[in-house]
């Protein structure tokens, strides 16, 4: 809408003038809300009704104002009771009006400050759990630091005996190293040279017992150093790659590392 | 304006003296009878003492507010007084040469002053509306006009008066 077409339409007089009619005037009422320039064009609207009155002004005769006040001081004595509220009215327009605007103020200062409280409260939950991660990240590293102290106290422990694993054509690089605990009846490999296992699939070891292949279990990837039961009589040891679970018998083409005990 | 409000003496005194001729004068106008203004501007006076709570600042002047109150009383005034004439009908010919019917001493000013300068059909509107206080409504079914024209034509109206004063 163009307003400055609007404000020159005439409309403004005629509302002030008491003419303008009922859409007319909820429809100033509106535009007077939305356009400041409505708003200021009504104030000096104002003026120009103020001044069409002025040139026709007529005094009033003395004997009137004592009359009206007269009148007005029977009012008050007549009726107390109505008089009394409102008085009191306007009091309460502008307790009224004071509190609105001090309940505003306060649901915002209130709306403020609870925006704050929740990005505090999430930046120390957010903390918290950072806390919690690195506390349990130590404790792991703790747990390994220990086994490793562990397993490196038991393969420097006198009796032991190494046997190499190389890595077969194709299967792995480098060598693993299988160590056999006499003492406390284990067996240990360091299977550093087979790669990770593939989805489904698990390495087993196999104890080689007078020319056949016996279980001697399943490789758990996740550790560094897998723990066996002895196999008493072993000549040799492999490892190959079966379905997860193991196999009763080895698949022999996905043997990956192999070695033989010495005499 | 709260001193005004809490309705104190001497607030009203200070209204009543600053705008009782200017009200005095817009109810003559209307009613052309100066006599008889004085009852409604008592009237007219004791309404704004009762009713100044319902003044809203945020709505208009002060004084915009008591002329509103004003025309009014004057213009219940004259349907009291014009009462038996009231069924006459209107046609747009009883205005075109309609005389200042409100002898009154501010002949050369006001509004009443000022219509006479409007064209017949403007005049008439200004009279129905303003000094009568017809609804827009009315006024169409007074003169036979679509309530449209009714409307376009008090604004022209409006601005042409607006135009002699400014």
């Amino acid at each position: 809408m163009d307003i400055h077409a609007y404000i020159k339409s005439g409309i403004i007089e005629s509302y002030l003038l008491g003419i303008a009619g009922d859409d007319e005037k909820q429809e100033l009422d509106q535009m007077r809300r939305l356009y400041p320039e409505v708003e200021n064009a009504i104030h000096s609207a104002e003026d120009w009704l103020q001044g069409m009155a002025t040139p026709i002004s007529t005094p009033v005769p003395s004997g009137i104002r004592e009359k009206i006040f007269a009148r007005i001081g029977a009012d008050i004595r007549d009726t107390p009771m109505p008089v009394e509220i409102r008085i009191s009215n306007p009091v309460y327009k502008y307790t009224a009006a004071a509190s609105v605007v001090l309940l505003i103020s306060s649901i915002a200062a209130n709306f403020i400050l609870y925006n704050k409280y929740t990005a505090e409260k999430e930046q120390v939950i957010a903390l918290q759990d950072k806390q919690q991660n690195l506390l349990a990240d130590q404790q792991i590293i703790q747990a390994k630091m220990s086994t490793m102290g562990q397993d490196l106290h038991l393969l420097t422990a006198p009796g032991i005996v190494k046997i190499a694993m190389p890595a077969l054509p194709g299967k792995g690089n480098g060598q693993s190293t299988l160590f056999i605990d006499a003492a406390h009846n284990q067996l240990l490999l360091a299977a550093h040279s087979l790669p990770a296992a593939p989805q489904n699939k698990q390495y087993q070891l196999w104890a080689i017992v007078k020319g056949k292949p016996v279980n001697a279990g399943m490789l758990v990837n996740a550790e560094e150093l897998c723990k066996f039961a002895a196999i008493s009589g072993a000549e040799a040891y492999a490892v190959t790659l079966e379905p997860a679970g193991g196999s009763v018998n080895p698949t022999l083409e996905q043997m990956y590392i192999y070695g033989k005990v010495n005499g | 304006m709260e001193a005004l409000q809490q309705r104190t003496g001497k607030a009203f005194g200070y209204l009543y003296d600053h705008y009782s001729a200017a009200l005095n004068g817009i109810i003559i106008e209307i009613l052309g009878d100066e006599m008889a203004s004085l009852d409604v501007l008592q009237e007219v006076f004791i309404k704004i003492w009762k009713q100044i709570d319902q003044y809203d600042p945020a709505k208009g002047r002060l004084f915009t507010w008591m002329f509103n109150i004003a025309r009014n009383a004057a213009i219940d005034a004259t349907r009291r007084k014009d009462y038996k004439n009231q069924k006459k009908s209107y046609s747009v010919s009883d205005y075109t040469f309609l005389p200042d019917k409100t002898p009154h001493p501010v002949e050369d000013a006001g509004l009443r002053k000022l219509i006479q300068s409007l064209k017949a059909e403007y005049k008439v509107l200004i009279e129905l509306s303003y000094f009568q206080g017809y609804t827009q409504e009315e006024i169409a079914e007074i003169l036979k006009l679509p309530l449209g024209t009714v409307k376009t034509r008090i604004r022209t109206a409006i601005l042409q008066l607006k135009k002699q004063i400014s």
